[in-house]
């Protein structure tokens, strides 16, 4: 996943998107109103920088190596976590370059996965940016 | 405190079962209509500085929002609109010239939709467009009057400079400072991929697009802003700029606040100075000068490249046009009165200026009757809005025809007509650079690509419907186009019959 | 030509990077694991939520169970090493077998240290909290309603006492420092995670050291006397080095070890909790014992001894957990000169010198510290960075936007 930061506008609607595929249901509306989202991927802005940082699925990801309790994995070329082995330790948080993994609402750490679990298939954050911002290619 | 007399034209209306406070809305206006109520816990929205460009509605990821009419209405009245009486309020407030964007919205005749395209039955079969050649490549230029041979009898080929487009359709003129520098870099890369050409406008030529040369028409006005050798070698033809279609008789005007940087240094003027194009160019004082400077650009480019000239339609628009044949310019190109603008006095813009659809009629008859017709190429621009008003303009007479205001809104335009505030949501019409960012040529660029090769598609289904295969052939073929509804001076003046004769 | 012998004595981080290590350079060569404990690879780190239940047994295993076939490695388990003959290449086991080797790794680990206390013999429901036989040794010594003492108020300690609060006893932490978490946090930092789990109930008693002990009760220097049926010690730990020095090699607090993991014994190398390398935050020497720097010394030492390019130059120690609710993240140095500061139920104390981010403490709120981690790791200089803008929160956002595109868009092959 990579992130032009030339053409983001900081509109967050990848947050937006994130949070409603990763939800597992059909609307929107009842997916995310009156919750506080907690999206796998960020935007980072200050004046007129804005850009969104999401999970790097490093070639040699750090947090694989330091993870205690062996919950993070590399799978499918996408690094995941195991909800059910993680106990929130926090040692990835600490080693992620990127900031990129944070808590879940019920404590197990959450990070991008390319939403190959969700409906939407494809990451929709890349999928439902109006400017080319977010582009998921093989480089 | 003075009474407010300017009331918010539109109502923002959200559904508050959809909102899920995104904030995308709040984050995307340039005019700040919406914000977010931590004390509420809702969005709010101010809608007296909602222009309508439909930015929020369709950026909403649940569409929630709509944006309406202010239903408020002042009593009925035949004779004086809220338009009109609002205009006067505001010029009661700042006594000023009323200013305008885009293209004429008033309810004067559209004559493209009261015209009607033949199409082949029976006695001269049509043509499927899918398994037998269409022909929609064009030329521009000047076409010799006579086969002539040299003294061996071989045939001299020798042609005076054209255009070659792939596709009967170009972009207008739209000047660098009007619109952004993406706004420019997607039009020229899509008429480099359509093999068609795109206008440089009266701002000159960004450096960064040299490189586009070839398919770039580069545009001389009256301010002759941004022209130099280099400007003139670059492109593939040189416009001259006598008049614009929304606002004929007066010259362009970008206001120094937007004179910085690139712009400043494109269009070769110091920075926050005003660029005022002024009304006539001041060399060109008759019919001679024009001729004179045609032929200085054509010596300067080693007669290499056409001369386009631009004329605004209006009255004597025949005469004008005749004239101009016979300047030794290449090409002329036709602006109705529809056409769009950066910004104009509104009076200038929705009352002065003829419809194109009989200025071009009368311009081609006239050519024809003067047996000049061949000495020059039509362009039709001003409010070509669909494959279908191109296919009834080169019927009338046009070779090509240039869109402006279509290609826009290929770009994301929702024509909400504030590009003078300089604030375009859709990072078309801005120097902004917050906002010009918001058109990412790359999707831009590919979107016009889309427009034009869908209308190529129809048109080719058009022109096969008639039975024909080639522009060329269409061309000036007024019996292929029968009027409807309209009177016997309009269908004179257009040259075409009504239908059912 | 026969195929290389690979010997590694333990099998918890290090020796499973070491594993990794070696199979990403040569899948042929012959490993052999030697592990004194019988348990597999299981995590250390995680007794402390075995105790309160929210890991069960097939949870303490950091790589499946699969690992050791998958990677062709032989393991010995419940076979303690004994003594080592680097001119003969062989290592000695306390039952009296010998392997012979051609590349050893010593990732032997450390043992609990027993403090000097007088009286100490004397309390007889007592056990060190450092492996899983330790763990299940306190679990069968809990009774209903039982007063434990903990000694020692660093990481092991504290996580022992969260892991009880979730039992049905009562707690109580005494360490002789003037603070709790002395080597990881600082003052202000530790007074925030304690007045945290006081609140959750935990006792404490802090910079009073225990004088004597007898049955049931401790004595502290001050006077005072704390009562208790089990008592847990957790007074810090010693590395596992005495078989590397008697055998020569050069050794500090532990065996000293170049950025490969060579230690002065050619054809030995060492990482994770017995292993002293650089700590690049500082320039000094260190024993950084921390499961990921574990891993990756155990990593670059697999590498180094299968003959590829390997070298692990960045090692700064990196301490992240969440004590009851409470997160804390710290890495790199904590000395010379630092900005605090504070907001919204947060610490945070950034450390810098010589143009660069060294060390960081953040507690109460650890979010995106990782990107503080790599500010350190990768010596980034501060003035290519808007220092205001690294202080406020860690984002890319202190980058210039040349470099935020070098780290985002250019093809990951390696994390840092």
């Amino acid at each position: 996943m990579y992130v032009n930061e030339k053409w983001c506008l900081g509109c967050h609607l990848c947050e937006y998107n994130c949070a409603f595929a990763e939800s597992g249901l059909s609307d929107m509306v009842k997916a995310l109103k009156g919750r506080a989202i907690r999206p796998r991927i960020r935007v980072e802005e200050r004046g007129n920088v804005h850009y969104a940082v999401s999970c790097r699925h490093c070639g040699d990801p750090v947090c694989v190596k330091g993870c205690l309790t062996g919950a993070l994995a590399v799978k499918d070329g996408a690094v995941t976590v195991d909800r059910k082995r993680c106990v929130g330790c926090l040692t990835c948080v600490a080693l992620c370059p990127y900031g990129a993994i944070s808590p879940s609402e019920d404590g197990p750490m959450q990070k991008c996965e390319l939403c190959l679990e969700t409906a939407a298939g494809t990451p929709a954050c890349a999928a439902g940016c109006p400017n080319g911002a977010i582009v998921y290619e093989e480089r | 405190m003075p009474i407010n007399y300017i009331l918010p034209e539109f109502e923002v209306r959200r559904d508050y079962d959809r909102c899920i406070c995104c904030r995308v809305c709040e984050r995307q206006c340039a005019n700040l209509v919406h914000r977010y109520d931590e004390d509420a816990g809702k969005m709010l929205s101010d809608e007296s500085k909602c222009v309508d460009c439909q930015r929020c509605v369709t950026l909403c990821p649940t569409r929630a929002l709509k944006i309406l009419k202010n239903e408020n209405s002042f009593r009925e009245n035949g004779n004086w609109s809220a338009r009109t009486m609002t205009e006067i309020y505001r010029q009661a407030d700042t006594g000023g010239v009323l200013l305008s964007s885009m293209g004429n919205p008033s309810e004067m005749p559209v004559y493209w939709d009261r015209i009607l395209i033949n199409a082949s039955q029976v006695t001269n079969p049509s043509i499927d467009p899918l398994r037998e050649p269409m022909e929609t490549r064009t030329y521009l230029g000047a076409h010799p009057s006579e086969m002539r041979r040299d003294a061996e009898g071989r045939l001299i080929t020798s042609l005076p400079p054209h255009l070659e487009l792939d596709v009967p359709i170009m972009f207008s003129a739209m000047s660098y400072g009007s619109i952004s520098y993406n706004a420019h870099e997607s039009l020229a890369r899509a008429a480099a991929e359509l093999g068609t050409f795109y206008n440089t406008g009266e701002g000159g030529l960004h450096e960064d697009f040299y490189k586009y040369g070839p398919n770039t028409i580069v545009q001389v006005a009256s301010g002759r802003f941004g022209v130099h050798k280099a400007y003139l070698e670059a492109g593939a033809a040189i416009e001259i700029k006598m008049g614009q279609g929304a606002k004929p008789g007066i010259g362009g005007h970008l206001p120094g606040k937007k004179i910085v940087g690139d712009i400043s240094r494109t269009r070769m003027i110091p920075e926050g100075s005003d660029a005022i194009s002024p009304a006539p160019h001041h060399d060109i004082y008759s019919i001679e000068d024009l001729r004179q400077l045609v032929y200085s650009l054509k010596a300067a480019t080693e007669y290499k490249k056409p001369v386009i000239v631009k004329i605004a339609a209006v009255h004597n628009i025949a005469a004008i046009a005749s004239g101009v044949a016979r300047s030794g310019a290449d090409i002329i190109a036709i602006d109705g009165f529809r056409g769009g603008t950066g910004a104009a006095p509104s009076r200038i813009r929705d009352n002065v200026g003829i419809p194109i659809e009989l200025a071009l009629a009368a311009v081609d008859q006239r050519l024809r009757d003067e047996g000049i017709r061949d000495r020059v190429s039509l362009v039709a621009g001003g409010s070509i809005r669909s494959s279908a008003d191109a296919v009834k303009a080169i019927a009338l007479g046009a070779d090509a025809v240039y869109i402006g205001t279509a290609a826009l809104l290929a770009l994301g335009c929702h024509l909400c007509r504030s590009c003078h505030a300089g604030k375009c949501n859709w990072g078309i019409a801005t120097q902004e650079p917050e906002l010009a960012k918001r058109l990412n040529p790359d999707i831009g660029y590919a979107r016009l690509v889309n427009l034009v090769t869908a209308w190529n598609r129809e048109i080719k289904e058009m022109m096969g419907g008639m039975g024909i295969n080639s522009i060329e052939a269409l061309r000036g073929n007024r019996l292929m186009l029968r009027g409807v509804g309209l009177t016997e001076k309009e269908l004179e003046v257009l040259g075409i019959k009504h239908a059912g004769e | 030509m026969t195929e290389m012998k690979y010997l590694i004595v333990g099998d918890s981080a290090a020796g499973v990077g070491c594993i990794e290590g070696i199979r990403a350079a040569d899948r042929g060569g012959e490993v052999t694991v030697v592990s004194a404990e019988a348990r597999g690879c299981y995590s250390r780190p995680l007794i402390s939520y075995r105790l309160s239940g929210k890991v069960d047994d097939a949870g303490m295993s950091f790589r499946g169970e699969d690992f050791f076939r998958e990677n062709g490695v032989t393991l010995l388990e419940g076979r303690e090493a004994v003594r080592l003959d680097p001119e003969g290449r062989s290592l000695m086991l306390k039952d009296g077998g010998v392997l012979p080797y051609d590349r050893l790794l010593w990732a032997a680990g450390s043992s609990p240290a027993v403090p000097p206390i007088p009286g100490l013999e004397r309390v007889t429901n007592r056990t060190p909290f450092h492996s899983w036989d330790d763990e299940e040794r306190l679990e069968a010594m809990l009774t209903p309603g039982a007063r434990v003492l903990i000694l020692g108020g660093g990481l092991v300690g504290i996580k022992c006492a969260e892991a009880l609060t979730k039992k049905d006893v009562r707690v109580c932490v005494a360490e002789g420092l003037p603070r709790i978490l002395a080597a990881v946090l600082d003052d202000e930092a530790a007074a925030m995670a304690q007045a945290h789990m006081e609140r959750a109930g935990v006792a404490f008693r802090v910079g009073d050291a225990v004088a004597s002990f007898d049955e049931s009760r401790a004595v502290f220097r001050s006077g005072a006397e704390e009562k208790f049926g089990v008592l847990v010690l957790a007074a810090g730990v010693r590395p596992n080095i005495s078989v590397l020095k008697t055998a020569g090699a050069a050794c500090s607090r532990g065996v000293l070890i170049d950025a490969a993991g060579r230690t002065s014994l050619p054809g030995v190398w060492a990482a994770g909790d017995c292993a002293e390398g650089t700590d690049c935050s500082t320039g000094k020497s260190a024993v950084m014992a921390l499961w990921p720097n574990a891993r990756l010394q155990g990593e670059a030492a697999g590498r180094s001894m299968a003959g590829a390019e390997a070298g692990f130059s960045d090692a700064i120690p990196v301490n992240a957990t969440s004590v009851l609710g409470f997160p804390f993240a710290t890495a790199g140095a904590q000395e010379g000169e630092s900005r605090v500061l504070r907001g919204r139920g947060a610490y945070k104390r950034l450390f810098y010198g010589g143009g660069r981010l060294t060390g960081y403490i953040m507690a109460g709120d650890a979010a995106k510290a990782g990107i503080y981690t790599a500010l350190i790791r990768r010596r980034e200089p501060l003035d290519g960075l808007d220092l205001s803008l690294v202080c406020a929160e860690p984002s890319l956002l202190a980058f210039t936007a040349q470099r935020r595109d070098e780290l985002l868009n250019h093809v990951e092959t390696e994390a840092v």
